[in-house]
């Protein structure tokens, strides 16, 4: 091997270089860039992340106008600039692109046939096990970020507007439900906002994506959802459709956070309010005294 | 302007200026350690050949009115890879060989811009290719036991195309 190559400075700073997809995947050249890329600290972060260790998310004083001196600022709160690391979209974005074409063969089917979803099964089952080692591995937000606990529904089918088809929705959550792995615990030690449940919600975000095609594709409607139909129109469509899927809100408005709603169902209804509660009091920078007017 | 000499691992004398040599934190750091009077003593450079040490000068020479690195040089300053200028990307048109070359010196000497651009370089010759063919591109070994290379496929088999 080229003799620089072996100087993890230097193999450092050109795997740093890289887009991080392509660093993760450079562990397959051979057990020393495996060895660096599992080991080292910088490029630990940027291949869970995709961005540089030290250019994480910058703090961003959002409350500026209600609070003038920013020494009267400390302890308030300060959300990143984006709640979403580039890796996660990336990873959401690759998934995607992988997803989208099967949905889109299964519609083409004329109007009075009721489409065959075998092949769609199947490409999902595929999809999914090659996705879950990355979607364990790269949390969907930062740490750091403020999340709120919407409300814990049920079904995911509220998350996806107009979505009626109940059945595709059971035979999809019969069929996937078990793979998810264990449910999200509530237990003292990982309350939500840890980093063991922002880690779950990337493995959850795919979920959501092939529920959503799968319980769509049924009826062939999947391209009226509002969530699904802009992704082959929109030149930026992925990242809305991460968005979109999530309920996902991020405005400049003072106090507003990032919205997750989690499907699973907890019982009894009294563990919810506790969770809430318990969450709430928990999560970094949240403040809730110091919300501002519009929360 | 002094000028100061260099001697290349094969015995060659190089004359630089001063101000170029301390391009090169290690020169420099060597200068200021001996009062800065080197003017009759040719200072070694023992690792790097007079072919390599005309390259890495040459670059010094071009970059010496450069404005330092700021001191905080992780964060935003850090510039994407296609940002290589047109110059030194016209400088690292040379074979593998004198590019790895020329980034070993650059990390013996110190010189962290240069470091910079080599590693750029390489992460552009990595850019868009599969494992095998990085393989093949710096000749390096697949060390992988038949089961690890399995893992570490089925892993990142996401990714494919």
């Amino acid at each position: 091997m080229a003799e620089c190559l072996y100087i993890p400075e230097v193999l450092e700073m050109v795997l740093l270089e890289l887009p991080a997809i392509q660093t993760i995947i450079c562990q397959r050249v051979c057990t020393t860039w495996r060895d660096l890329i599992q080991k080292s600290p910088a490029l630990k972060y940027y291949t869970t992340y995709g961005i540089h260790l030290g250019c994480g998310p910058q703090p961003e004083p959002l409350f500026a106008e209600h609070f003038g001196d920013p020494s009267e600022r400390e302890g308030l709160y300060y959300p990143p600039r984006s709640n979403f690391p580039p890796l996660a979209i990336a990873v959401l974005e690759t998934l995607w692109t992988k997803l989208a074409p099967h949905a889109l063969r299964t519609w083409n089917h004329p109007n009075d046939q009721i489409p065959d979803r075998i092949d769609l099964e199947s490409a999902i089952t595929l999809l999914y096990d090659r996705f879950t080692p990355i979607c364990e591995r790269v949390p969907l937000v930062f740490p750091s970020t403020n999340l709120e606990l919407k409300s814990v529904t049920a079904h995911w089918s509220r998350w996806v507007p107009s979505c009626d088809s109940y059945d595709a929705e059971s035979r999809f959550r019969s069929l996937y439900d078990h793979r998810l792995g264990p449910p999200v615990t509530m237990g003292e030690d990982t309350g939500l906002g840890t980093d063991y449940n922002v880690r779950y919600s990337l493995k959850l975000a795919m979920h959501v994506m092939f529920s959503a095609v799968y319980t769509k594709v049924l009826r062939a409607l999947y391209d009226m959802n509002p969530a699904v139909a802009p992704l082959h129109v929109d030149p930026q469509p992925r990242v809305l459709a991460v968005n979109a899927f999530f309920g996902v809100f991020y405005t400049q408005g003072a106090g507003t956070s990032l919205k997750i709603e989690c499907y699973k169902v907890l019982d009894p209804p009294i563990e919810v309010r506790k969770i809430q509660r318990r969450f709430v009091g928990e999560v970094r920078y949240l403040n809730v005294t110091n919300m501002g007017p519009d929360y | 302007m002094s000028t100061i000499k260099l001697l290349s691992s094969d015995n060659a004398e190089l004359a630089v200026d001063k101000e170029v040599a301390e391009r090169s934190i290690l020169i420099k750091n060597m200068l200021e350690d001996v009062g800065g009077d080197m003017s009759d003593q040719a200072i070694p450079i023992p690792n790097v050949n007079e072919a390599v040490l005309r390259k890495v000068i040459e670059w010094c020479e071009h970059h010496k009115s450069d404005p330092p690195p700021p001191a905080d040089e992780d964060s935003d300053s850090r510039k994407k890879s296609t940002d290589i200028e047109e110059w030194d990307q016209k400088f690292m048109q040379v074979d593998q060989e004198m590019l790895f070359e020329i980034i070993l010196a650059a990390n013996y000497l110190d010189i962290k811009p240069l470091l910079d651009v080599g590693c750029k370089t390489v992460a552009n010759m990595i850019k868009g290719k599969s494992p095998e063919e990085i393989r093949k591109t710096f000749n390096i070994q697949n060390d992988f036991t038949p089961e690890e290379e399995d893992q570490i496929r089925r892993e990142n088999e996401w990714a494919e195309e």
